[in-house]
This record gives C-alpha cells, structure tokens and sequence, in this order.
C-alpha cells in the first residue's frame, strides 16, 4: 500500500489527464465509430507523455523549481508570457469542462440536471485546493479514479475476439465509411487528450510540492511509468468495450451516459455503481488539476509564493488566482455549454499549441548548467527531438483537420 | 467602402445562417441520412437500456437520465431535419417518408423516457417491440439512401 501511495502523484496525474470528460466521451465515440483503429494515437500520446513527463519531473526533482519556473529564466518573459497565455485559457476552459464533466456523472447517480450539480461541485473543488493536504488530495482523488479499471474488467466480461482486437490495433486503417480527415481528426483529438500541457506543469510542480530530492528521482520515474501506463490501459479499455456494445449496433456516441453502458451490461449494477463514481473521481480530480496547474503557472511566471503546502495567508495571489479561475470556469459551464464539446474543442486547440509546453521542457532538461549529471542522455534527446516533430507536424494538422472533417461530423 | 462591403458581407452571413439550407438533391439526402443515423443512436442505446433493464441491471436514477437524454438528442436531430428546406419534389416526398418516420421514432422514445422516468419496467418491456421496428427503419433508411 505504502509503494501505491508513492506513485499516487503519476496516478493522480495520469488519470487526471488522461482519463477526463473528453477522453470519457472522446474514447467511447471513437471506439464505437472506429474500434480499435486509432488505438495508435493513444499509444503515440503514451511514448510522448511518458519522455516528456520524465523530464519535466526530473527537471523539477533536481532543481526544486518547477518547469514554468525555469521556462521564463531560460527563454525570457516574452517566450513565456506567450505560453503563459495560451497554457492558461485553455487549462482554464479545460476546468470548465472538467467542472461540468463531474456534475454530469452526479446528474448520472441522482437525476438531479447536472446545472443544479455546478455551483456545488466547483465550492468543493476550491475547498479541496484551499483545506486539503497535498498527499491527502492525491492519494484520495488518484486511488478512487482507479474505479475506472471497471472498464477493463468489463472488456474480459464482454470477451472480445483478441486477435481482431490486436489486428485492428497492430494494423490500424481507415474504415472505408469514414473519410480520411474525420480519421485523422479522432487521431489528433485522442492524441492531444493525451499529452494535455497541464499533465506537465500538475506533475513537475507536484514533485517540487512533495519535496522530491535527487535520491527520489526513482519514485519520480516510478511515478511515470506506473501513472501513466495505467491512465492508458483505462482508455483503451473505454475504447474496446465501447467498440464491443456499440459498433456492432452502429450507434455513435456522444453522450457521458453512453460510456456507462458497457459497464452496465457487462457488470451489472456493481458495474454500473463503479463506473459512475470512476466517472466522478477522474473528472474531479482533472478539475483539481487543472485549478492547480492555473494558479502554478501564473504564481512561478511572476515570482509570487505558491503551493498548496503553504497556508492561504502566505500564498495569497496564488490561491487568489485559483479563486478567481475556478469562478470564471463555472460562470462559463454554467452558460449551459456542453462539457463534452467544450472539452473536445478545447483538447484540439491545445494540440495545436502542444509545441509551446513541450519544447521549453526539451530545452531545459538538456542543460547542463541547470540538471548537471542529470542531464538528457543522447538516446533521450533523441526520442525527445523526435516527438518533438510529432508534436509540431500535429500542432500545424490541428485546424485543418477541424475545418476538414467539420469537426469529425 | 470597406465599412459598406463588410456590412453587406455580415448581411448575407446572417442571412444565411438564419435557415439551414441544402441547394442541391445530394447534401439534402446526406442530411437526412445524417438525422436517421442521429435518431437511430438514441432508439438503439434505449434498446441496450432495455436489455439492462429486463436483467435489474441498472439504477433508477442512472435510467431517468439516460433515457430523459436519449430523447432529447433525438427530438434535436428531428427537429434540426425538419427546419432544412427541400430542394426538389423528389427530396420534398423524402422529407415526407423521413419526417414520418422520426416523428414516430421520437414518440416511442419520449415513451421510453416517460417509463424509464417511473420505473415502469413492465411498460418498458412493452415498448420494446415498437422501438425495434422504428429502430430497424431508421437503419434501413440510412442504408438505402447512403
């Protein structure tokens, strides 16, 4: 138990990230229209993440300062004001989603309109960034996303084939009834849902909150190699028993009450209870990340005190500046947006700015004056630099692709 | 000048967008395959809602919802077809056979959402006959006219 609470901060992190509303949604609707054709583009975002998110907790663990911190010292206030800028919008629009994406799970359990379900949902997540322990947040919200291996156990109820399963995803092509923007489209929004820049700036300034040292660079890469692969058999697994209920009905998804009802049918009722409160925990653990990871990245770009570790008093414009976003975000959802939408909107915006978070880190990681022995192996820069392509050649795609395949319609 | 021609641009903008339009027999058609397909994904996720239901699978609350939601994708997608303006007497008979159908098709979903609001599983059960047959014509529409 005590080695599942040290890897709680990559859980948290990856079930946050990986597994939100949009991902919920975005998973089932792709595998339903696509089975597990674009299982690839989860994988890819994994390979990403993993290189990336090890870097930036590396960099965080070495030098006790977080990424964004670092982004402004070594690419100067104008670099970094324009990360700032786009990091935060779309963070802040991700909570939002997030906000609204955990009042729909409870509309699921109760029936009550998840409008009703808002106001509620945002007081506890500011209560939960201003009262509760760090350890105490990541332990709690981390573990119970967790629920969401419901998912995977209804998969082995469902019994797939595992030998289309594994062709469709070793040897992934376009169905003939969907158009080749639409399938790349999909590709870039489960791609970009998984390497969300806000999984970066959460993670590193999560490690210099727990005081990470150069001898917990272990636990650090425990962290990433456990969180994250977790975060995406969970997708996978949405994918896969959404492809097994409803592509053989050709019935789309679009809705969070969908993705319930492979669980539902495969599990019963217990399936059904789980699924809802893996529903709950992962959107409101994405929504106290994405809080967080807006008062972490305007705190360390001006300089103030941050962290959840100090007390209100201390940290007043970091808490300030949650206060202040938490309040905009639900002002927002409760314009009646659609969660679901608003995340899928936000997720393929963010892809197009994925260059922005990614390469600083890349920088960063590989400087010697900073990270000294810790520095970037060659093998790393490599993979580093080779993603790094990715992220710029789907960043340019992005637009096109949503103008192209009217938004995957 | 420039002030006259982008007035008259956002004038015609807001003229178009004011009602969906499909010029042609081809984008009409593929909007009413468009509304079928739309439709049949809320009669076929009742019709897995029922299969839980008929096993005591799932939870009051949970089936209120889904259903209540079910119901209001489908009166959308109905609704957006019909407010499209057919561009010929072939694709205005189109709209009749189609508008029918999604007429008939929101009915028995609004049942099901009625039903699935009280817990009725005996009614429930009872509408499962209907909702196939509507079910099984949307696909066939959408089939035929793809």
């Amino acid at each position: 138990v005590k080695r599942l609470f040290q890897v709680a901060l990559g859980i948290l992190t990856a079930i946050g990230g990986f597994v939100d509303i949009g991902e919920l949604v975005t998973g089932s609707a792709v595998g339903a229209r696509f089975q597990m054709r674009l299982a690839w583009a989860t994988l890819l975002a994994l390979a990403v993440i993993l290189v990336f998110a090890s870097m930036a907790g590396r960099v965080a663990t070495v030098s006790h300062r977080p990424v964004f911190d670092l982004v402004r010292e070594r690419l100067g206030p104008r670099f970094a004001l324009v990360n700032l800028v786009a990091s935060f919008l779309i963070t802040g629009a991700t909570l939002a989603a997030e906000i609204g994406g955990a009042a729909l799970a409870l509309e699921l359990a109760s029936s009550l309109n998840y409008l009703l379900w808002v106001p509620l949902v945002a007081f506890m997540v500011w209560v939960v960034v201003w009262r509760v322990d760090f350890e105490v947040m990541e332990n709690l919200f981390g573990l119970l996303g967790l629920a969401l291996v419901v998912a995977a156990i209804a998969v082995w109820r469902l019994g797939p084939d595992w030998g289309d399963v594994a062709h469709e995803m070793l040897r992934p092509s376009k169905p003939a009834t969907e158009s080749w923007p639409s399938y790349l489209y999909y590709a870039v929004a489960m791609f970009g849902a998984g390497v969300m820049p806000y999984e970066v700036f959460f993670f590193s300034s999560g490690a210099v909150e727990q005081d990470w040292q150069r001898e917990d660079l272990v636990v650090e890469r425990a962290n990433v190699m456990v969180g994250f692969p977790i975060g995406t058999v969970i997708t996978l697994s949405i994918m896969l028993s959404s492809a097994l209920v409803f592509a053989p009905q050709q019935i789309e998804v679009s809705a969070l009450y969908q993705a319930a009802l492979p669980s539902t049918l495969a599990l019963g009722r217990v399936g059904l209870a789980v699924a809802l409160v893996g529903f709950f925990a992962c959107t409101f653990g994405a929504a106290l990340e994405t809080a967080l990871a807006c008062g972490y990245s305007v705190a360390q770009y001006f300089g103030w005190a941050w962290g959840k570790s100090l007390r209100p008093a201390q940290g007043t414009r970091f808490h300030l500046t949650m206060m202040v976003t938490i309040i905009a975000a639900t002002a927002l959802i409760l314009t009646s947006v659609d969660p679901v939408e608003l995340t899928e909107l936000v997720v393929v915006f963010s892809a197009a700015a994925l260059p922005l978070t990614y390469l600083p880190v890349l920088i960063v990681a590989n400087d010697p004056e900073y990270m000294g022995e810790a520095t970037n192996s060659r093998w790393v820069n490599a993979l580093g630099f080779g993603f790094l392509v990715v992220l710029v050649a789907v960043s340019i795609a992005t637009i096109p692709l949503l103008v192209l395949s009217k938004a995957g319609a | 000048v420039l002030g006259r021609r982008v007035a008259v641009l956002a004038g015609l903008l807001v003229l178009g967008s004011c009602a969906p339009s499909a010029r042609t027999q081809g984008p009409y058609v593929a909007k009413a395959v468009t509304a079928a397909e739309a439709v049949h994904d809320s009669t076929g996720t009742d019709l897995l809602l029922l299969d839980a239901v008929e096993r005591g699978d799932t939870m009051a609350a949970y089936l209120s919802t889904a259903t209540s939601q079910a119901e209001d994708s489908a009166r959308s997608a109905a609704g957006s077809f019909a407010s499209i303006q057919p561009p010929t007497v072939a694709t205005q008979q189109l709209r009749e056979e189609l508008g029918d159908l999604l007429e008939r098709a929101v009915a028995v979903v609004g049942e099901v959402r009625v039903a699935g609001r009280r817990g009725d599983r005996t009614a429930l059960s009872q509408l499962r006959g209907r909702l196939e047959a509507v079910d099984r014509e949307l696909r066939a529409f959408g089939e035929a006219h793809r």
